[in-house]
């Protein structure tokens, strides 16, 4: 089964989301860098879906997301957006650059379960 | 103050209370204008109909001193722009007074016009019922920059940034103050060189005895100083509330993701991680939140006055150097070169908040640059000063966002949305320690370059 990517520059939010997935029977790979994550992408790695923290130190969550989104290889994995910003036009993504947006502090299970949804219509 | 014997000018404010009377009065009323000031406009104009009078021409009964009565005209003019309940009574005796259907200027007293036309912290101006410029006061030159002779005759619109033309605005204002007696805005209005200004504008409109319309009277003043004043409060409020929401609503994610995670678990009957990886991260992030309170809280402390600093003499280099020792001795990928000296540098001052200041430039000094960058710290003695100078060479802040690092909650431009973490508090911290240590902070920078954080403090003298 493909991993769910967790992207957040916070380590304890990229603890409980990634445990939270794997309880519900995903697997989950982490990291705290935009940079990061594409590279792995690069390198071929296919993840069932996306969840990007907006506002990191480097890489942007918007700068990721244009990445993401302007690659034809990666164009159809759908993402989640996980944010505590209050949403301005600097840090707001680029519509339909992400399926779902979240606002922390969040349910856990209501985020897991739209990570369910989503990666269940991409596998339809 | 210009008033012929049977002319007189009252400026009303207050409760209705005179504040100014002109000469005419005491010919009229056998008051003089220093016995007239304070007293209420009824002790001298005996109808309440016509002191109650907001704009237009009324006639009246004024009593005079002897307690017999003439009968006067009355040009009432509002001038809500000078502020509130400000009006002005120009009376002129009904022995010599105006036919109806006179234009309206020619209905006012000379002193009216007087008092009207040294008014230079307001334009006041009169327009004809075409909405065409008919007189024109010093302010009104002071503000627009239009000498009488240059604007008289000519259309107010012209006083219209072209967008607010397109859009008819000055047909639309003269329609309101037509049919509702007037027109109050905030707006941008021209000035003749072209220039934009914030201005306050009432525009009212005058009608005769018989109600046509005689043309209006605009006061207009400058807010653009309290307008601009307004728009960076609401800035500062925008980002207070933009970055006290991420920084608190992450750490409140993280702890109701451990409950979450922690109630999952139980409920399915699975093993919940450790405990002390809980009860670190839990803690860690409950911490932070703590933190977050001080950090807004200490910012605004050291700006009152009333919360006192614990001043001793100390030498700086001790401060400099507990400051920046952690960040040294720690896992920074940066090359650090402190260089202190090796004369003593006495100051007097608060040895935690000093400390709290290079903290906090070594601290962004780290956080704006790259691994492996140079990042230096300096004391030197400058004459009667010493000077601490804190270095990076790191993305640098752009030029116009100079002059605003050192408010609250501000983030540089070139950051185009990456969280550098924290408040945005620091800066700020630093020059409201700084400040109340009789020292100055200031900061050059480069785009691209780096950044270079001067702090100067009074050398203790022996």
């Amino acid at each position: 089964m493909d991993p769910v990517l967790v992207l957040d520059d916070e380590p304890v939010i990229r603890f409980v989301i990634c445990e939270a997935l794997r309880d519900a029977g995903f697997e989950a790979q982490d990291t705290a860098s935009g940079q990061a994550a594409l590279q792995w992408l690069a390198q071929g790695l296919r993840p069932a879906a996306v969840v990007v923290d907006l506002l990191m130190p480097g890489m942007s969550g918007r700068e990721f997301l244009e990445m993401l989104r302007g690659d034809p290889r990666w164009f159809s994995i759908p993402v989640v957006v996980v944010t505590g910003a209050e949403l301005s036009a600097e840090v707001y993504p680029a519509e339909g650059s992400y399926q779902q947006l979240v606002q922390k502090p969040f349910d856990l299970h209501e985020l897991v379960r739209v990570v369910e949804g989503l990666v269940s219509i991409s596998e339809a | 103050m210009m008033a012929t014997s049977n002319e007189a000018l009252l400026a009303v404010k207050l409760a209705g209370r005179v504040v100014i009377a002109t000469g005419g009065a005491k010919s009229m009323r056998g008051l003089t204008s220093d016995e007239l000031c304070g007293k209420p406009l009824t002790s001298f104009i005996l109808d309440p109909a016509a002191v109650n009078e907001q704009h237009g021409f009324v006639s009246a009964c004024i009593g005079d001193a002897d307690g017999g009565a003439e009968h006067v005209e009355m040009t009432v003019a509002s001038l809500d722009g000078l502020g509130a309940d400000f009006k002005a009574f120009a009376l002129r005796g009904a022995r010599r007074g105006a036919q109806a259907g006179e234009p309206v200027q020619e209905n006012q007293p000379r002193g009216f016009q007087a008092l009207i036309q040294a008014v230079s912290e307001y334009a006041i101006f009169t327009l004809d019922a075409k909405g065409n410029i008919s007189t024109w006061n010093a302010g009104a030159e002071r503000i627009k920059g239009y000498s009488p002779s240059e604007i008289i005759g000519r259309p107010f619109a012209i006083l219209y940034p072209p967008e607010a033309r397109d859009e008819k605005l000055p047909e639309r204002a003269l329609e309101t103050a037509r049919r509702e007696g007037r027109f109050v805005a905030v707006a941008e209005r021209l000035r003749k060189d072209g220039t934009r200004f914030w201005a306050s504008v009432v525009l009212t409109a005058v009608r005769s005895r018989s109600g046509s319309l005689r043309g209006f009277t605009e006061v207009t003043r400058d807010v653009t100083a309290r307008h601009e004043a307004q728009r960076e409060r609401e800035e500062l409020r925008r980002r207070f509330v933009q970055i006290t929401a991420h920084e608190i609503r992450n750490p409140m994610a993280g702890v109701k993701g451990m409950l979450g995670l922690l109630r999952g678990r139980i409920e399915a009957g699975q093993p919940a991680p450790p405990p002390e990886t809980l009860l670190a991260m839990m803690d860690g992030e409950v911490d932070r939140v703590a933190d977050l309170v001080d950090r807004v809280l200490e910012s605004y402390r050291v700006r009152d006055p009333a919360i006192s600093f614990e001043i001793l003499p100390h030498d700086l280099r001790d401060t400099v150097r507990t400051s920046v020792e952690p960040f040294v001795q720690g896992a920074v990928d940066r090359r650090f070169s402190v260089i202190l000296g090796k004369d003593p540098a006495p100051v007097r001052g608060d040895f935690r908040r000093l400390g709290m200041v290079f903290q906090h430039l070594v601290a962004n000094a780290v956080k704006y640059s790259s691994a492996g960058t140079r990042v230096g710290v300096r004391l030197d003695r400058d004459g009667e000063l010493l000077r601490v100078v804190v270095t990076d060479e790191g993305i640098g802040i752009p030029a116009e966002d100079l002059p605003r690092v050192f408010q609250g909650f501000f983030r540089a431009s070139n950051l185009k949305g990456r969280d550098p973490g924290g408040m945005g508090l620091g800066l700020q911290l630093c020059r409201s320690i700084v400040e109340r240590h009789l020292g100055r902070i200031w900061i050059e920078s480069q785009e691209g370059r780096g950044t270079r954080v001067h702090v100067a403090l009074p050398r203790l003298e022996a």
